[in-house]
């Protein structure tokens, strides 16, 4: 089903209200529509990734996994985004999110973006900014993290290592915050 | 080296037009910095974005220091100093210090806030510049958080 203007305003309201009626129309219009099962992977931790991925329907989860142990970062749901880091710096994917149900999603690729930037600049430049701004957030509070894990780490370094779960548990919580707060994640 | 010639090199800004850049250089200020000057100070909201033109720059988290811990690197000419305060209107979330004389060129953020008025593509292709910048700053500190997330020997 094809996302009307009035719609995706409702839906995604911190997008729309920096688009005029000739740039959202165009945006539109650049959306893909992406179906996907529930089990099915959208994005894989460390692989390429290039797309903004707009959650039209449907549940989905983040995570990042090592050799031993999955995290579980958060979860989006209905008007959420994600993917904000890849869609202005294509790379590697900062964790796998995969669908728990039949999702439909909308998805805006770099390059796709890049064209809406000549017929509309402003637009796409304050839409930049929107993201900006949610990442310097995350920066933070990633970076307070950072802070606390080396001060932590300095601290039990040469203890046993029962508060490790504590710790672990403790960052999956700030990880959670940082991935989900207002609902996106890369 | 002329301001314009200075931003050329750097690959950041390497898609602005010369009327951008021209448009940039209106206004920014280019500055020269004695060795040990506090360019941006975690103390204190920043409400400058700078361009480091030339020499070198020391970046440290001061409450790492404090704690007798060592988060220190460097930044060299073509890097972007301040983005986080100025973008989040909030303390800086590290310092930078000259290390050496430094030359560098800010933009106040009256003047960055003036450049989203301009309907051409100079918002866009400046806040692309300030995006990747983020982008990668985060990619590092998530980065850098996952790995000792992950560790098995913390």
């Amino acid at each position: 089903m094809d996302m009307t203007p009035v719609s995706f305003k409702q839906q995604f309201p911190a997008i729309a209200e920096h688009c005029g009626p000739a740039g959202l129309n165009d945006l539109l219009s650049t959306l893909q529509p992406l179906n996907v099962q529930s089990g099915q992977t959208v994005t894989e931790d460390g692989e390429y990734c290039d797309s903004l991925y707009l959650v039209g329907e449907g549940k989905l989860v983040s995570q990042i996994t090592s050799d031993t142990e999955t995290i579980r970062l958060g979860s989006l749901k209905k008007g959420d985004i994600f993917g904000e880091v890849n869609i202005l710096d294509p790379g590697p994917s900062t964790s796998t999110v995969i669908a728990t149900e039949d999702s439909m999603l909308h998805v805006l690729s770099h390059d796709a973006f890049q064209r809406l930037e000549k017929p509309h600049p402003v637009m796409t430049g304050n839409i930049l900014r929107m993201m900006c701004s949610i990442m310097v957030d995350r920066c933070r509070i990633a970076d307070k993290l950072l802070f606390s894990k080396y001060t932590y780490a300095e601290g039990i370094k040469d203890s046993k290592s029962t508060q490790h779960a504590g710790i672990i548990e403790w960052g999956r919580d700030i990880l959670q915050k940082l991935h989900g707060h207002t609902g996106t994640q890369s | 080296m002329s301001f314009i010639e200075h931003l050329q090199s750097v690959p950041l800004f390497s898609e602005m037009t010369n009327d951008e850049l021209k448009t940039l250089e209106q206004s920014m200020v280019i500055e020269d910095y004695p060795d040990g000057h506090q360019i941006v100070s975690e103390e204190h909201v920043n409400d400058r974005f700078y361009v480091l033109l030339e020499g070198e720059v020391e970046i440290t988290h001061e409450k790492d220091t404090e704690r007798g811990l060592q988060r220190i690197s460097t930044m060299g000419p073509g890097s972007l100093i301040g983005l986080h305060g100025l973008i989040g209107h909030n303390r800086p979330i590290v310092s930078c210090r000259a290390n050496g004389t430094v030359k560098a060129a800010y933009l106040p953020s009256a003047a960055f806030n003036l450049l989203y008025q301009y309907n051409t593509r100079l918002p866009h292709h400046f806040q692309t510049i300030v995006a990747k910048q983020l982008a990668s700053d985060y990619r590092n500190i998530v980065g850098e958080l996952r790995e000792m997330m992950l560790a098995d020997n913390i």
